[in-house]
Parts: structure tokens; sequence; C-alpha cells
């Protein structure tokens, strides 16, 4: 598992650093640790499952000659994509999800826009729904469906 | 019809600080501009404007209420100097507009009293760059 997934903001954030205004385009995510289980596990709980029987329904379909491509090999946007494609094959109301991975990162303090500015929710707000949903797929992809 | 902006939010280093009610003041730190009169002769005046840059700053007056959590916020804000950003974003509730005003460099400026008791508040003075 990665030590942490870094993902450049479709849209950059400003905010508050050392008495000035920084746009920051990055956001970085610490891989999660027993410290944030609260705020993992809902999380988890919410997609697991549409995600297992969205990959199956996609085996079950795939032709032989289909080649199985390395998670190393795709990049994080292609990987959030592919998420976040499973979990709309699924129906699922991403309403509670959003809401998990907002406790996750905020709450859970797992998130640093420029690996320097702590997330807060005045800055989670101001993330665009493309940026959020980014990195809810990203952050699946890479520290939930590895284990 | 526009409402009065009473109840706004203010973010102090991306941080929501809470406020007492009613309690948040600011100037936009335009400055105050001074005329002096000059004579043009023949009983005529001609009015000659100056800006006194030194007035431009913003100064705010923030009213918080004695918890623990504002106290030690309080301090720690008082201890960063001129290293934080205060924001402060009001909404009207009937037009749904919006007005944000962000403060850099800004610095508590007085050694406020923290009055621990029932009706205690503690009001804080501070000094900016002009709001943005």
């Amino acid at each position: 598992m990665k030590k942490e997934l870094i993902l450049r903001l479709k849209k950059p954030l400003k905010a508050a650093d050392i008495g000035e205004m920084k746009t920051c385009k990055e956001i970085v995510i610490t891989a999660p640790t027993v410290a944030i289980y609260k705020y993992y596990y809902p999380l988890r709980y919410l997609t697991d499952k549409p995600i297992f029987d969205a990959m199956q329904e996609q085996q079950k379909n795939a032709k032989p000659e289909d080649k199985q491509q390395d998670k190393n090999d795709i990049s994080n946007e292609d990987l959030s994509q592919c998420i976040l494609g499973l979990l709309m094959m699924q129906n699922v109301d991403l309403t509670p999800v959003i809401k998990a991975l907002n406790d996750l990162l905020v709450v859970g303090k797992c998130a640093k826009l420029d690996n320097e500015i702590e997330l807060t929710q005045p800055l989670f707000d101001q993330l665009s729904l493309s940026d959020v949903e980014l990195i809810l797929g990203a952050y699946i992809g890479f520290f939930m469906t590895t284990s | 019809m526009a409402r009065i902006i009473n109840n706004p939010t203010v973010t102090i280093n991306n941080t929501p600080f809470p406020i007492s009610a009613n309690s948040f003041v600011y100037t936009e730190g335009l400055g105050e501009q001074k005329t002096k009169i000059q004579s043009a002769g023949g009983g005529n005046i001609d009015p000659v404007d100056a800006d006194d840059i030194e007035l431009k700053y913003s100064k705010m007056t923030i009213i918080a209420l004695p918890t623990i959590p504002n106290i030690e916020n309080l301090k720690q804000f008082k201890v960063l100097a001129s290293n934080n950003v205060v924001q402060v974003t009001g909404k009207d509730s009937v037009t749904n507009q919006i007005i944000t005003r962000t403060f850099t460099q800004a610095r508590l400026v007085s050694d406020y009293n923290v009055e621990l008791s029932t009706e205690g508040t503690i009001s804080t003075e501070w000094n900016s760059k002009a709001a943005i």
C-alpha cells in the first residue's frame, strides 16, 4: 500500500497560510492507520459491497482476451474514474459516501493541501464536486481495495 | 428586500471560529481622505484631496465567549502575531447574496481580557492588511 496519495486538484483552492492566502493545487492524503478507524470503516462499509458486486459482474462479462491491467500501471485519475464507474453501476447514493469521506479527511485529519495546510471543513466545502469525486475514487482505489 | 447581515461565518486560519452574536465589526481599510482648501485667488477656493495612507489597514473587533477552545485558540492567534488570516462570510437569506472579506496578516493587537463569568466575553481587537 502506498504511504500517501497525491492528487492534482482540477480547481485549485485558496487557503490561509502563514498570514497570507495561498493557491493550493495538490492534495496529499496519508494512508489510513488505526488512529482513524472510526472514519475509515464507515466509508468502507458503504462502498465495499457495491464495488465487489460490480467487479464480479464485470468479470462475468469479460472476454478471455481482455487484459487485467496492473493497478500500479494506471494513473490516479484513471483508477478514480474506474472506481466511480463501479459505484455508479450499482446505483450507489453518493450522498452518505461523500459525507463519510468528508469525516475521514477532515475529522480524521489525514489530508493536506500542498502537503502543508490541513484540510479543514471550510476548505473541504470549497472543493469542487469533480475534485471530491476524484479524491473519493482514488482513496477507495488505493487504500481500500488493496487489502 | 435585502436583509441585514448579523450572523456571519468567521474563519480564522482555515478553521471556523465561533463568535458572540452581533459582535463582528470591521473597517474596509480604505483609509481616510483629507481635504485641504487652497486659495485660487479672487475669493475662489480650490479643494485638494489627500489620502492618509497611514490608515489604509483594516481594524476588526471580534467578541468571543470564554469557552476553553476559544480561550486556547485566541492565545494561539496572539502567539502567531501577524501570521493569521481572518475570513468573514455573510449570506442574505432572502436574496442569497454572499459577501466575503479576507483579512491577511491579521494580528491581535490588544492584550484582551478573558472574563470568566456567566455573562463573560472576550473582546478582541485586530489589525490587518486592507480587506480583500
